[in-house]
């Protein structure tokens, strides 16, 4: 069986005065139809980089290097036209700010036909009736009526409803979803999680949900990928993942959330020292300088992304088998 | 009773235009809020956007017109003064930490002078006491004081957020507003800059106002907890009183919205794709008659449309406003 998506040694990189700094540095993903990933790191981890590489939207000043492949099919060897076909019917976006996805001079309505039109080459009258229904199937109350708002008229949880409605319209095999929560509120949150997870199942839409919150992926998706300075050091199912992390840099992360049980008064577990700062990380493993397991070895040469004994887990440590959850 | 910040009855009002020509509505961004927090105490202030909660932090800190009274004391026992009308000296008893510090430093200015800048315009200290005082400021919140030269940009976002409370503590203040203080940080930092201001508050005896949207926050930060909505608190107690037995619905909301953070935990999405408990919020423009978290609310019944439900008094440390709370048993 072929993965529906498969990046292989992914490199993005920039230049900055005459060097070529590495932002994505190595990346190897696999994502099969229908299954759910979340690529979880910091700011510069490299997360949307390698998201929009694989949506073939990098900015003009970055170079890229690798194979990406959908459905078994190189995607650079895809015309122009070719590579927008897909990613209007097959490869679905959405963004933290929904803002930018729409136009605020057309109606949200208007907006999710118009996609229908072009992608899915329906008349105008089907494409309306389809955004209607769209609309409708994202929990947007009032679908006939709302159809006909302007994006400022709605709030932001509804505006992000709006993108949702028009990155799914035409059924896509998968939906990318940069920080799709980040800027809303707690409980629209919970909402908008609950609504891609329904989404994704009665679809049997694949998901890749990047976002720089643990909790989330623990609620939302069933595979994790755990990215430090353009790497990927850590590749598991969520449970096996938060029981037993697998690399130093997961198992820190999860113990310096606030826990619920925690004594009052209690110091949190903080990781000490700074994300490294682009293209300037340490040779050999990046997260060296801040681990409590760093040996000689670490600084010397970089670890590889390696399969572990269970199953659908990976880890870029050395020493994985000593992390302490 | 002497707090290190008794703030009654505080009141914040925008008035807006609908559109070019419209006509004036009238914003109550906070609306008869009360609270006190103690000395060496953190009262967390939660809710979800345009609840007030910053309004409350901008009135304080005297950056929008208010209305209300606000006392501050240096130590217990010690004489009140009063923050809103005392203009600036006062208000050196508080500082701000803001949740983009980049917003709040100058490009231009070297993060020295930053540092530096409140106590020469306050003119408690110059030449080699003010460089000193800056050294021993870098010093407290763990920069390197060789770093004083460098400007904001070279720094990452948990090293400016430290510059930050550096700065809101220049001119020793004895309560922090910390307005989202953490939340633009990632999260192996955010620890450090939590576990620093923990340490501040051991060392120098501080309080904390300690705004946030996450719940998950307040547990470790926080003694007691302030829930708003519209504008005004709907329940306030303790911490593990709030999160033990939450009186109001919502603050159940907003409880139950948190991330299990635990795959074991997964909640069910029962929610389904529709509009959650949450539903549409109210237009701050037209706030619903009554309560008005009715239109949100599971619990509604006629008269919460009929007028504003007084506080339950539930403990000695928390009450909340809710009139289904007429339906249950006190404790």
């Amino acid at each position: 069986m072929s993965a529906l998506l498969s990046v292989r040694d992914l490199c993005v990189t920039f230049e900055r005065e005459g060097e070529e700094l590495a932002a994505v540095d190595g990346v190897d993903l696999e994502l099969g139809a229908g299954e759910t990933l979340a690529l979880v790191g910091e700011s510069g981890s490299g997360k949307t980089l390698t998201a929009l590489a694989v949506l073939g939207v990098l900015p003009a000043a970055a170079r890229m290097t690798g194979t990406l492949r959908w459905r078994g099919a190189d995607l650079a060897t895809l015309a122009p036209s070719e590579r927008r076909a897909l990613n209007g019917r097959e490869l679905a976006f959405v963004s933290q700010e929904p803002a930018s996805a729409l136009d605020p001079v057309f109606t949200i309505g208007e907006q999710v036909a118009e996609v229908l039109r072009v992608h899915a080459r329906l008349g105008r009258a089907a494409a309306w009736r389809r955004a209607v229904a769209s609309l409708a199937e994202v929990g947007i109350a009032a679908p006939e009526e709302r159809a006909h708002a302007y994006p400022h008229e709605l709030s932001g949880g509804q505006r992000q409803r709006a993108a949702l409605a028009m990155a799914l319209a035409c059924g896509p095999a998968l939906l990318v979803a940069d920080e799709p929560t980040s800027a809303l509120d707690v409980t629209l949150q919970a909402e908008i999680l609950a609504l891609l997870a329904h989404l994704v199942r009665a679809r049997e839409m694949a998901l890749v949900l990047i976002t720089h919150d643990l909790a989330l992926v623990a609620e939302a998706t069933e595979r994790v990928a755990v990215m430090y300075a353009g790497r990927v050091v850590e590749e598991a199912p969520v449970q096996e993942l938060f029981a037993r992390p697998a690399h130093p840099y997961t198992a820190a992360l999860l113990r310096s959330r606030p826990r619920a049980d925690a004594a009052p008064e209690a110091r949190l577990a903080a990781i000490p020292g700074v994300v490294p700062e682009l293209g300037r990380g340490p040779t050999g493993c990046r997260f060296a300088p801040r681990c409590e397991l760093v040996r000689e070895r670490c600084s010397a040469e970089a670890p590889p992304l390696e399969a572990l004994a269970e199953p659908g887990r990976r880890s870029a440590c050395f020493f994985a088998a000593e992390v302490r959850p | 009773m002497s707090a290190r910040l008794e703030v009654e009855e505080l009141c914040v009002q925008h008035v807006v235009r609908r559109g070019l020509f419209g006509e004036r509505g009238l914003i109550r961004a906070v609306d008869g809020v009360s609270f006190t927090v103690g000395f060496g105490e953190t009262l967390a202030l939660v809710g979800e956007s345009a609840s007030g909660k910053s309004s409350v932090a901008r009135a304080l800190l005297g950056l929008v017109p208010a209305r209300g009274r606000v006392l501050g004391r240096r130590e217990p026992g010690g004489e009140a003064f009063d923050l809103l009308s005392a203009g600036g000296r006062a208000r050196r008893e508080l500082g701000i930490v803001f949740q983009d510090p980049y917003e709040s430093l100058n490009p231009r200015m070297s993060v020295g002078e930053a540092v530096a800048e409140p106590l020469a315009v306050h003119g408690l200290a110059r030449g080699a006491e003010l460089a000193r005082r800056v050294r021993e400021l870098f010093e407290r919140v763990g920069l390197e004081s060789s770093a004083r030269t460098r400007y904001p940009h070279e720094f990452s976002g948990g090293q400016r957020q430290r510059l930050a409370i550096a700065r809101a503590l220049a001119l020793g203040p004895k309560l922090l507003v910390c307005d989202e203080a953490v939340s633009a940080l990632d999260a192996s930092i955010r620890a450090q800059i939590l576990n620093l201001l923990a340490d501040l508050r051991a060392e120098l005896g501080l309080s904390y106002l300690f705004i946030t949207h996450d719940l998950a926050l307040v547990r470790v930060v926080a003694e007691r907890v302030a829930v708003m909505d519209c504008g005004r608190i709907v329940e306030l107690g303790t911490v593990p009183e709030v999160f033990a037995a939450p009186a109001h619905p919502c603050t159940r909301a907003l409880l139950a919205a948190v991330p299990a953070g635990d795959p074991r935990a997964r909640r069910a999405p029962a929610l389904g794709p529709g509009p959650g408990p949450a539903g549409e919020r109210p237009s701050p423009l037209a706030l619903p008659s009554g309560c008005p978290y009715r239109t949100r609310c599971p619990l509604a019944e006629a008269r919460c449309a009929e007028r504003y439900p007084e506080r339950r008094v539930l403990s000695p440390t928390h009450w909340a406003s809710c009139h289904a709370l007429d339906h249950t048993a006190m404790p």
